[in-house]
């Protein structure tokens, strides 16, 4: 290991990729797959480490801008910067660290965000749209990555950015109306939910379960069980059923399973399952107006996110259900009345309002509380889980 | 930023990359008086709970 004297060049080890962020200087090193973040003065330092100068020439410069005393901070900072790799003597190597490209900025950005470093990866992106500014993909990551961070104003700056550039896209425009804090629509399009599940459905498992720890299907089970008891052969209706999570919880109470879902991609997934004994692709309030069957049991789980107001879906829901049936659904856990519009794009309701839309369909209250549903930028969302019975 | 602080700051950023020099005296004027340099490292592939510990949301775009 070279251990820097007062004489030593320092430079910046030319395989590490620098770039300016909003707070400093990131480095990063592809040989260890490493990230320094460089506070300002030490991004200062960093510049000054170039190879033409000792570090005492460095301390002379940059020791009048430190604390009284700590001009030995200078040195400091060199060693810890030898050690780490980030420097080597200029006697070492030559060539000289290069700056990231977007592209590469991009990347890393993506990773830092895979592993959990979010604030990083904010900043890599934010550095990338800067170099790169009519990427307008990286405008979206860049959307995505303020709201991780709880950067809302800039969330939507970034997101409009986006949305001028596709102005077709359903969702992104459903987003900012959220962001925005525009008057919402009574519910999402079918153009947004479908776009959201295309290209979702890849990998909505994965993701649910493992990252996001979705427990909805198994809270909804227990509420239902909480009404029906050990009732089962039913006839079930898995209304929005999507890859069929909720359908491994409802079929040892069904005798027979009907899922319905806007979504042919996630149809897709929940056929696979084999547990469906009818799988239908059809717009779910619709298809409760349209349908002449009757069911004991039907349920609408993680769903209703894309409806507000919920009295007419509600109604069609008990218009289809058995004398003792049951109308089963989840929701987000809202603390607005009667519902919101939420930054994800999803809604939140309040459980006053699905009292009032159970009343006004004729339904009595069987069931309604909260529990954990999953997990969203880090933070645990509280779902309301309701069983009305008719 | 005191005079002679700010003296002291143009004069070791006559030293940098001209490009450099407006992005760097605008950090360091607006950063806390008298900061030391400091470095943080971190390994980009650990999922060690992050450095925010904050997990990506429900929905990604993949299109």
């Amino acid at each position: 290991m070279v251990i820097p004297n007062s004489m030593a060049h320092p430079k910046i080890h030319p395989a590490i990729l620098l770039s300016p962020i909003e707070d400093g200087y990131v480095a990063y090193d592809p040989t260890t797959d490493r990230l320094h973040h460089l506070n300002p003065i030490a991004a200062l330092l960093a510049e000054l480490c170039d190879g033409s100068r000792s570090v005492e020439d460095i301390r002379n410069l940059v020791g009048p801008l430190l604390p009284p005393g700590q001009a030995e901070m200078v040195d400091r900072w060199a060693e810890e910067g030898l050690k780490s790799g980030l420097l080597i003597q200029d006697t070492e190597s030559s060539g000289s660290a290069r700056e990231f490209t977007a592209t590469e900025l991009a990347d890393l950005a993506k990773r830092l965000s895979e592993y959990g470093k979010v604030q990083t990866a904010y900043l890599c992106q934010k550095r990338a749209v800067a170099l790169e500014p009519e990427n307008w993909d990286a405008w979206y990551d860049l959307g995505d990555l303020c709201q991780s961070v709880g950067k809302r104003d800039e969330a939507r700056e970034a997101y409009q950015k986006y949305a001028d550039a596709h102005q077709e896209d359903a969702e992104i425009q459903h987003l900012l109306v959220a962001l925005r804090d525009d008057a919402p629509p009574p519910r999402a399009s079918d153009r947004v939910i479908q776009q959201i599940y295309k290209g979702f459905a890849r990998s909505y498992e994965e993701r649910m379960r493992d990252d996001l720890e979705y427990q909805g299907p198994e809270r909804m089970i227990e509420a239902i069980r909480s009404v029906i008891g050990t009732r089962s052969g039913l006839k079930v209706l898995d209304l929005g059923c999507g890859s069929g999570f909720a359908g491994t919880v409802l079929r040892p109470i069904a005798a027979d399973l009907t899922g319905v879902d806007l979504s042919p991609e996630m149809l897709e997934l929940a056929r696979k399952r084999g547990i469906y004994d009818r799988l239908e692709v059809a717009e779910i309030t619709g298809w409760l107006k349209d349908s002449p069957e009757r069911f004991d049991v039907i349920c609408s789980c993680d769903v209703l996110i894309y409806f507000g107001d919920l009295h007419e879906i509600v109604a069609a829901a008990a218009s289809r259900l058995k004398p003792d049936g049951i109308f089963a659904l989840s929701m987000e856990r809202g603390e607005r009345y009667p519902f919101q519009l939420t930054d994800t794009g999803r809604y939140a309701h309040h459980p006053d309002h699905v009292r009032e839309a159970a009343t006004a369909a004729g339904l009595a209250v069987g069931y309604i509380g909260e529990a954990f549903l999953r997990m969203e930028y880090g933070v645990p969302v509280t779902g309301l889980f309701a069983v009305l019975k008719k | 930023m005191a005079h002679d602080s700010l003296k002291s700051l143009d004069n070791a950023l006559a030293h940098v990359k001209q490009d450099r020099r407006g992005f760097l005296k605008t950090l360091i004027v607006g950063s806390a008086a008298a900061a030391i340099p400091v470095m943080t490292s971190q390994a980009v592939a650990q999922d060690d709970g992050g450095d925010e510990g904050k997990k990506k949301k429900k929905k990604k775009k993949e299109e």
